[in-house]
């Protein structure tokens, strides 16, 4: 089977998958959980103002139909509009998940090639005074709360030293730029730590291969052997990894949004949550169940392209 | 041509600093065989790893000794100066078929490799070579193979592909490391068979390691019994067999299982009793000691250890009550 056979095959396959998340968010959301229209109004609701609601959200209508409503908004991408903001939804995650994502992809690539490139200049000093520093202190920067990267880098580089806004956001082009450097900076701090001690760990395994013994026993020297043999085989279970984290890019990180007051999806959930507004909840449930089922097909997608061993 | 002289190679360990191989010498003539038999755990590949300066240098390394081949002493070469000796001049195949290939390259560019390296062939020249290399290895239709990647491949399969890389710059020694122990019987003597005529082709010597003192009797022209990281009995090959001198290699051959129907089963295999010592509980003394059936009160320390030393013409044993002793003079 060539790879594009597999590539389809395997996207009709995600139809069922997707149909039975959505029949599952669908038991929970319509079924398990009380009725919303209650929930928004209150105790002290009228009879009418309840029904009134009731038939706004469509709630009146019988389950089967509301059942059809929800997988049709599935394949026509369409939620409807929040019941907070009133705007369309889709559009609303579209701006968020951009500004989220402008946030943190930046940070994403940064820590990746540093990551990768500290964890083999670890793996090649492995044992040595270097990489036990290294190690050292990649422990410390994950040891380090999420909480005190904030508060110590908004009070030093923003307040003492003013290179950067202490919160806020602006749409505008280049503008924006000045307000996502600081918790850019956080990020890669944040992620750096646990990433370089992870691929060490994977470069390790490798180094100690019998096929890594061969290619030393060729006359190649070491540098040839961590470039060619080491990283070619590290690279399947980093990028695996690598790509299991992509869609949390989009969903962006709550804690930072939060304090550095970005409009980002992360912020836009939690708003959703606060006021209540099912239609918004619903749809980023719905979203991310999907886009998790896509990245894990492009996981092993990627997977059967980087190692030669997996039948497709 | 290749000779080693007092070697030892230590390693750091959790008990502390064991010799994994303790002061062996022997020497490898020109186009000769030389078998080192012993026990798993006796020394053997950390010898071999020796020769190839291939020690893990994190817990390991080579104490004393010299190595001279060609006149050079490999102990004191430059890191780069021994690349350019290793898979060119002196190359080794491993005990692990099925895992000493990468999985994520194609058998032809892992044969490549070592020609681009070491001959600074082309690419072009490379394949072309690669394809001569399993051919002359016995790999059929070569031409298809090389796009292989090693999972395509079966044990045998594997380990020519090994011998393959091994030959490619047409070393002068051949270091094969047990290379048929994982591989069925039948595929073993095909191996065995490849490695002999390549031999005579290529005119190089081959230090074959092993357990089986079978494959030692068929293939070798002199054998160095290994016990507890030293040599304890070195002779040429019709001498071993003939006239053991030291026990434990009488032990060694009297568990090659024969093929007797006659016999009883306990007749026909007889094993030797206990096991290897671990490093830090080797005794004083003979570490033989023991395991050892004719041991007795000189054997226990107050001599030191048994020095390896002639026993017969030609034939050395590390052991104060030889069991064939025979002087020059009779
Ligand atoms: N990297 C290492 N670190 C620590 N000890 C080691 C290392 N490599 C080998 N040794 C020790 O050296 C001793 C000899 O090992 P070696 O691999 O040479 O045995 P062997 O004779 O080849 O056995 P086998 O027949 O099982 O291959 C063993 O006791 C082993 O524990
Ligand atoms: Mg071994």
């Amino acid at each position: 089977m060539d790879l594009k056979t597999y590539i389809l095959r395997r996207l009709l396959h995600t139809i069922p998958i997707i149909i039975g998340i959505a029949t599952l968010i669908f038991f929970i959301f319509n079924i398990v959980g009380g009725d919303p229209a209650l929930t928004l109004l209150g105790k002290y609701a009228k009879a009418k103002q309840i029904a009134s609601l009731r038939h706004e959200m469509g709630l009146d209508k019988s389950l089967f139909l509301q059942y059809i409503d929800l997988l049709k908004s599935i394949f026509t991408f369409d939620f409807g509009k929040s019941w907070h903001t009133k705007q369309n939804i889709i559009t609303s995650l579209k701006e968020s998940g951009w500004i989220s994502f402008t946030l943190s992809f930046p940070p994403f690539i940064i820590s990746c090639a540093l990551s990768i490139i500290i964890a083999m200049v670890s793996a090649f000093y492995r044992g040595q005074f270097l990489d036990k520093t290294l190690v050292l202190i990649s422990i410390i920067l994950m040891s380090i709360s999420i909480l005190s990267y904030i508060l110590l880098f908004q009070w030093f580089f923003a307040f003492k030293l003013d290179w950067f806004e202490i919160a806020g956001y602006d749409k505008g082009f280049p503008n924006f730029i000045s307000y996502i450097l600081l918790p850019g900076i956080i990020i890669i701090f944040l992620s750096i730590g646990s990433d370089i001690r992870l691929y060490r760990t994977i470069l390790l395994d490798e180094i100690n291969q019998d096929y890594i013994r061969t290619a030393r026993a060729k006359g190649l020297s070491e540098v040839s052997v961590l470039f060619k043999h080491v990283l070619k085989n590290a690279m399947i279970p980093i990028v695996t990894n690598l790509i299991t984290q992509l869609p949390f890019l989009f969903l962006g990180s709550l804690l930072i949004e939060n304090f550095f007051a970005i409009p980002g999806l992360g912020n836009f959930i939690v708003t959703a949550i606060n006021t209540s507004d099912f239609p918004v909840i619903k749809a980023v449930t719905i979203l991310s169940a999907i886009v998790f089922v896509l990245f894990n097909l492009l996981t092993d997608i990627i997977y059967t392209i980087l190692d030669p061993r997996v039948k497709l | 041509m290749l000779s080693v002289k007092n070697l030892v190679t230590t390693f750091q360990t959790r008990q502390g600093s064991i010799k994994a191989v303790d002061n062996i010498s022997f020497d490898l003539p020109k186009g000769s065989t030389l078998g080192i038999v012993g026990e798993s755990g006796s020394g053997k590949s950390v010898t071999a790893l020796s020769i190839m300066r291939l020690i893990p240098k994190d817990t390991g390394k080579i104490l004393q000794g010299d190595i001279i081949f060609n006149g050079q002493n490999i102990t004191t070469l430059t890191e780069s100066g021994m690349r350019g000796m290793r898979g060119n001049k002196i190359s080794m195949i491993f005990q692990e078929p099925m895992t000493s290939l990468n999985p994520v390259f194609t058998v032809g560019n892992q044969i490549q490799e070592t020609l681009i390296l070491h001959q600074q062939l082309s690419l072009q020249q490379a394949q072309k070579k690669a394809i001569e290399l399993l051919q002359m290895v016995g790999i059929p239709s070569p031409e298809k193979r090389i796009k292989d990647y090693p999972h395509h491949l079966s044990g045998g399969m594997r380990q020519r592909v090994m011998i393959a890389i091994a030959l490619a710059c047409k070393p002068d020694i051949l270091i094969a490391d047990e290379p048929t122990t994982a591989l069925d019987v039948t595929i073993q003597a095909q191996i065995l068979d490849l490695l002999k005529n390549l031999q005579k082709e290529l005119a190089m010597s081959i230090i074959m390691i092993t357990h089986d003192l079978g494959v030692v009797a068929e293939f070798c022209d002199d054998v160095a019994v290994m016990y507890c990281g030293k040599i304890i009995e070195k002779a040429p090959i019709h001498q071993i067999f003939a006239q053991p001198q030291h026990p434990y290699t009488q032990g060694l051959i009297k568990s090659i299982p024969t093929f007797h129907p006659e016999k009883s089963h306990e007749q026909r295999l007889s094993t030797i009793p206990g096991t290897l010592p671990p490093f830090h509980e080797i005794p004083s003394g003979c570490s033989f000691q023991n395991r050892c059936q004719y041991a007795q009160e000189a054997c226990k320390g107050l001599q030191g250890t048994p020095p390896l030393a002639l026993a017969a013409q030609a034939h050395w044993a590390a052991c104060f009550y030889p069991l064939h002793p025979k002087t020059h003079q009779d």
